[in-house]
């Protein structure tokens, strides 16, 4: 029994890591549509000014976790001014270019500047026992924060004047356009909160990874193939791609091995694009 | 056109591969293209006409080369490793060069890409002037290098921990191996730990032998393995590992785990607690300066076992340490690979020295005569059988500074000659026109 609770509970933090290291990205690709290769060090960035926040700015852990936000939005605002802005309307090809170069180039920057190798910051401390098992306090905080995180998501895009004029912005810039919503200083915003929540969700986990300037590379495969999967509902459709590729990644792994557990991942999402080629959410009526 | 280029190279500048620039980028190349392309041109035609370049290059420097990652992912590894070899070679040039002539390090950055490794040691294979290369970081690497290198008659010295295995009359490798470092590990925790062991292990060919290593010692030591796991090299999420390791009982860890992502193992360990009463061991924690980034409560009592450490008392160690740090001050502090990368350099002068020329046969009998060389880590000395250093081992402990403490200190351990479950290599012998590496069967 205590075993069944742990897999769960593990299973559940494996869920939370998945979509906090997705959501950024669902945003920006899976409702702007933009491929921003770039994803990888968002997170880094956001995993960066944690660590610096709580070492340097001697900030608590918590404080420190909401700095990553706020430094992602500025990188953000800068790259969507200076990059993306003139792509938008171009092919999904022109993004990928930009937004690989911008990541070679953030990579090289986070080495030149941290080093290979710069001192972390520990998880918070504290374990629950279940039984003769001991969980992490902190593992169990993650899939509270999103679940929080994505009803405020919701809520925002759903019953804010900003989420509507953003889907708009999305769907269709020309008649948005048309409507006298201003679609370049709602783009901006999109884009600034995308990168915001990669900065979050790289925050988040920084206590749980060793940082360095190659964190992110690790999450961004997965995310993409995560919001893919999750199909045109942004929002919820990459949450319950998360769940059901990050559960079962988790669960193959405790049954077999690690291995097993990222190949099953893989095959999952493999066969879900080809039964459900516009994704988990390709036939739901709702559009977040 | 590959000729024409590297004969160009030669005689236009010594210093890069102009076309390869970003490949060098720590160099400073004085050569336009435009500077190169004249001097190719008008060396493509009499360089064939016969042995210009070595005629000039007899009357010049030695040309040797470095291949590491220092960009990419691997750059944890590969650059402080190119910078000891810079270091090594100014150092050597300082005290006369090599056989009064001064040495010139072409430096080849690999990016962290295998292709590069195979296109580079093309490059050094058909340049008649470089006759040795310190490099290599990973086993593929290596295994992409070695082959071209030495059907070339070109030297390899691979500075880097090793599984073992390898078997090929023009490679010298001068890092310890799995049987070198496991086994004062093993005894270790056997005496003080407990003898129930779980091993996890990066999920390639280093991770699996070492862990057919690690099956082998434990049961000489009599001690038992409660489980295995081997974790794909882009995994940082461990929560199924450590549920895994908490139904197991172990009470040690023998962590084979390798790279940047697998740090987050001993991080998520010790969030769950367990490093109240599970202990760890490791062959190959903090060769990336683990003990630095993970938190001091994560990884204090963590055991290691390395040649080098920075802390070794010896004064060749203490000159070493501070010319590395008057060169590289912002550079964080020195493991086994790049004092191995120091140690390989100086094992090649004094073998050159002793052939007195730079032809390879002659330079691999004199380092297979075995010439001792008081360096950073000790003494070391080259076993002609397995091209492998019999060197000192120490076993250290981390503690809650980030600083290892020496636990204890092992003289002149010998290397291994065998594979698991595979044949041994005898260089001397059966062996001695071999150029291959012995494949482990497990």
């Amino acid at each position: 029994m205590d075993e069944i609770i742990v897999i769960a509970l593990s299973a559940l933090t494996s869920i939370a890591i998945l979509m906090l290291t997705s959501l950024g990205l669902a945003v920006i690709f899976g409702l702007m549509r933009i491929v921003n290769m770039a994803h990888g060090e968002f997170l880094m960035i956001g995993a960066f000014t944690t660590t610096v926040a709580v070492r340097i700015g001697e900030l608590s852990i918590w404080l420190a976790i909401l700095c990553a936000p706020v430094v992602c939005a500025l990188v953000g605002a800068f790259v969507e001014l200076a990059f993306i802005r003139p792509l938008y309307g171009r092919r999904l090809i022109d993004t990928l270019l930009v937004t690989s170069g911008l990541s070679l180039i953030l990579y090289q920057i986070a080495i030149n500047v941290f080093g290979t190798a710069s001192p972390g910051i520990g998880t918070p401390p504290g374990f629950a026992e279940i039984g003769s098992y001991t969980v992490s306090y902190y593992s169990l905080f993650l899939p509270v924060v999103t679940v929080l995180l994505t009803a405020l998501l919701y809520a925002l895009f759903k019953w804010t004047r900003y989420g509507l004029l953003a889907r708009a912005a999305s769907d269709n810039p020309d008649m948005a356009s048309v409507l006298g919503v201003e679609v370049r200083r709602v783009n901006l915003s999109t884009f600034v909160l995308g990168c915001a929540l990669a900065g979050l969700g790289g925050g988040l986990i920084s206590p749980m990874v060793a940082v360095s300037p190659g964190v992110g590379q690790s999450y961004v495969g997965q995310a993409f193939m995560t919001v893919v999967t999750g199909g045109p509902a942004f929002l919820l459709g990459t949450l319950s791609a998360s769940a059901l590729l990050g559960g079962i990644a988790n669960i193959v792994s405790q049954m077999f091995t690690t291995l097993w557990g990222l190949t099953a991942l893989l095959v999952t999402a493999i066969i879900l694009v080809r039964l459900l080629p516009r994704g988990l959410s390709g036939n739901w009526s709702r559009q977040l | 056109m590959t000729t024409n280029r590297n004969e160009g190279d030669t005689i236009a500048s010594n210093e890069a591969t102009p076309d390869e620039s970003s490949a060098l980028a720590t160099q400073a190349t004085g050569t336009t293209r435009r500077k190169f392309l004249q001097a190719s041109t008008a060396i493509a035609g009499t360089a064939m006409l016969g042995g210009i370049s070595r005629s000039y290059a007899a009357k010049g420097p030695i040309h040797v080369a470095s291949m590491f990652d220092v960009t990419g992912g691997l750059s944890i590894y590969g650059l402080p490793e190119m910078n000891v070899s810079r270091m090594a070679i100014q150092h050597i040039n300082k005290n006369g060069g090599v056989l009064g002539r001064q040495v010139k390090l072409h430096e080849y950055d690999t990016q962290s890409k295998i292709e590069l490794y195979s296109r580079y040691a093309q490059e050094i294979g058909v340049n008649d002037d470089i006759s040795i290369v310190v490099g290599c970081i990973t086993g593929a690497s290596r295994e992409a290098a070695r082959p071209i290198l030495s059907k070339n008659n070109k030297l390899l010295f691979f500075p880097s921990v090793d599984e073992g295995g390898e078997c090929d009359k023009f490679t010298f490798m001068q890092g310890s191996d799995i049987l070198q470092m496991e086994t004062p590990l093993i005894d270790w925790a056997v005496k003080n730990a407990g003898n129930k062991f779980y091993v996890v292990a990066a999920d390639y060919i280093y991770g699996h032998v070492a862990t057919a290593w690690t099956k082998t010692l434990v049961a000489q030591a009599g001690g038992t393995i409660e489980g295995v796991e081997f974790i794909p090299l882009d995994v940082s999420d461990f929560g199924s590992t450590i549920r895994k390791i908490q139904s197991a009982k172990p009470t040690v860890i023998m962590s084979n785990l390798v790279g940047g992502n697998h740090m987050a193992f001993y991080r998520q360990f010790a969030a769950a607690g367990l490093n109240r009463n599970i202990a760890i061991v490791s062959p190959s924690f903090g060769l990336a300066n683990e003990q630095l980034v993970l938190a001091p409560e994560e990884t204090d009592g963590i055991v290691v076992a390395y040649s080098y450490f920075e802390t070794l008392p010896y004064p060749e160690n203490k000159a070493f340490v501070s010319a590395y740090r008057r060169a590289y001050p912002d550079a964080g502090p020195l493991m086994d690979l790049p004092a191995q990368v120091w140690n390989g350099w100086h094992q090649w002068k004094m073998a050159v020295e002793a052939a007195g020329t730079t032809e390879i046969h002659q330079v691999v009998a004199a380092m297979e005569s075995g010439i001792p060389f008081n360096g950073p880590s000790g003494r070391i000395l080259m076993d002609g059988t397995s091209h492998r250093n019999i060197q000192d081992i120490n076993l250290a402990q981390v503690n809650d500074k980030r600083e290892y403490q020496i636990l204890d200190i092992q003289r002149q351990v010998q290397p291994a000659t065998t594979v698991p479950g595979s044949e041994s290599c005898d260089l001397l012998g059966k062996d001695k026109n071999s150029h291959r590496m012995i494949m482990p069967n497990i």
